[in-house]
């Protein structure tokens, strides 16, 4: 392992391994950032770069600047400022010196480092047609550690299962962004194919489509992460595609997706549940009515798709589970939060 | 006796001398062209294959004349030992290496810096674009040694020889 694998939270005993992300970062932000110490390795959420202006570290209470020696401060002052050269040699390390193989991530606007971190890119946005074309310039980058917490969907779990039908019903896991959708996502996807004894839960196939490469991590198609023994992986593919795929030559009981938004998308779901297939997925949001006037979203919604919807919020920590809804009769499952 | 084996000696020195010049007027087209494929190779790798780069070297290397590949595999193994060097920084040292051991001269490799700058940094079209560009200049080179080389070599076949009877013939 790793010298500078870290113990996550110190509570779940799962390790984050920092190297991963080290190497993709040019020599000045990595000597800053090993200077950091362990616990609060623990805590960090975002690795923050903008050119011309200080490095941050996104922890769960809060954001601050990195000093040259890797020390905090909370002013900017003092803090090491990311020149333009670390971005084009972070960008270069991390694109392994082929930035036209990223073309597709870089007009989304997006890289995934291998463990499944994902890098949000800014800068300079070439049009083509009124659309973007390619992203130029990078100024700005938001590197989000992916971290695996098993067990972390066992308080989502019970809500889940048909266990009359040994199966689960279709789920929408919503939260704003850094919630925690894609952590619990991954858990119950691992959960659902290994199956559950405890709960008499038998594993099921589930077929996962890894746009962004976030749940599973793969490289070259083989995923770092434990998706569970009866998971079959789409990497890289359109969710909408891959679902129908997955659909039509994998079999699978279970299709789970990340982030659902797009048009498409809801079409895909329809085919999948036509075929029989259940459906878990997640999407940005923080409440049913704001789900609702998500255009894309609001034709799922109102067809009474999803038969349970799972909200993340903040108000126990990161991840807590803050509401669960009966998609069909609207009225909730959950008396408190849970974390 | 002593003389005599001296007098042959600096005749078949200075001959060798002559033939290892002219080889490189020979040789330079030869290489030149080589190193057109070689690249047009990488941009097929980039362009359709949309292979990552240090990959593309590789293939390039397997499929290419031997002293361009030790440059291409040099490139490559700089970058994957270290993890702080640039493929800029790794490209100028790999054609600093090619030069020393490569009939190639300061011209032409100055032809191949700019890619340096270039390679892995932007997308397909503006990569093949580039490698197009230095294909067309290394083939002006090409064309200009071709019609250098001829005559030179010659020269320099015969000169080597004659410089050592002129050394003789002064000398003894």
């Amino acid at each position: 392992m790793s010298a500078l694998a870290l113990l996550d939270g110190g509570v779940r005993g799962k390790v984050l391994d920092l190297e991963q992300i080290l190497v993709t970062l040019a020599v000045p932000i990595r000597n800053i950032l090993k200077k950091i110490p362990r616990d609060t390795w623990a805590k960090v959420e975002e690795i923050r770069l903008r050119q011309n202006r200080p490095l941050m570290l996104v922890l769960a209470q809060g954001d601050c600047f990195l000093g040259p020696q890797g020390g905090m401060a909370s002013s900017a002052p003092g803090a090491y400022i990311v020149t333009g050269d670390d971005m084009t040699r972070t960008l270069e390390l991390m694109s392994g010196c082929s930035i036209y193989s990223f073309a597709e991530e870089l007009r989304q606007g997006f890289l995934t480092l291998e463990g499944g971190h994902r890098v949000g890119l800014t800068g300079r946005v070439v049009l083509e047609k009124g659309r973007v074309r390619l992203l130029k310039h990078v100024t700005g980058m938001n590197i989000r550690l992916a971290r695996e917490l098993p067990g972390v969907g066992d308080k989502a779990i019970p809500y889940l299962l048909d266990k009359k039908r040994n199966t689960i019903f279709h789920s929408l896991i919503v939260s704003p962004p850094l919630g925690g959708k894609t952590t619990l996502l991954r858990d119950l996807i691992r959960q659902i194919s290994w199956g559950i004894p405890s709960l008499g839960f038998s594993g099921l196939k589930v077929g996962v489509v890894d746009e962004r490469s976030e749940i599973a991590a793969c490289s070259a198609g083989v995923p770092q992460a434990d998706l569970g023994p009866r998971t079959d992986i789409l990497d890289g593919c359109p969710k909408a595609e891959g679902m129908m795929m997955l659909v039509r030559s994998m079999s699978p009981q279970v299709i789970a997706t990340d982030e659902l938004g797009h048009g498409e998308d809801a079409e895909a779901i329809g085919e999948a549940l036509h075929a029989g297939v259940k459906v878990l997925a997640t999407a940005h949001g923080h409440s049913l009515d704001s789900l609702r006037r998500r255009p894309s979203l609001a034709h799922i919604l109102a067809g009474g798709i999803f038969q349970r919807i799972l909200f993340l919020g903040f108000s126990l920590g990161v991840g807590t589970l803050e509401a669960v809804y009966d998609g069909e009769t609207n009225t909730s499952l959950l008396a408190n939060p849970l974390r | 006796m002593l003389k005599f084996t001296g007098a042959i000696l600096v005749i078949v020195v200075c001959g060798l001398l002559g033939n290892d010049i002219a080889r490189g007027y020979a040789q330079r087209p030869r290489l030149l062209r080589s190193l057109q494929t070689a690249l047009q190779f990488l941009q097929t790798e980039i362009n359709y294959g949309v292979t990552p780069l240090l990959a593309a070297l590789k293939k390039v290397a397997a499929l290419t004349d031997p002293q361009l590949a030790a440059f291409f595999l040099l490139v490559r193994d700089q970058l994957l030992l270290s993890q702080s060097l640039s493929f800029r920084e790794a490209w100028e040292r790999g054609l600093k290496d090619l030069g020393r051991y490569s009939v190639l001269g300061p011209r032409e490799l100055e032809l191949l810096l700019p890619l340096g700058g270039i390679l892995g940094c932007s997308d397909r079209e503006d990569q093949v674009k580039h490698l197009l560009l230095t294909c067309q200049q290394l083939k002006e080179a090409e064309m200009r040694e071709r019609e250098r080389s001829g005559p030179n070599e010659r020269l320099w076949r015969y000169l080597g020889f004659l410089l050592g009877v002129m050394l003789i013939l002064t000398f003894y």
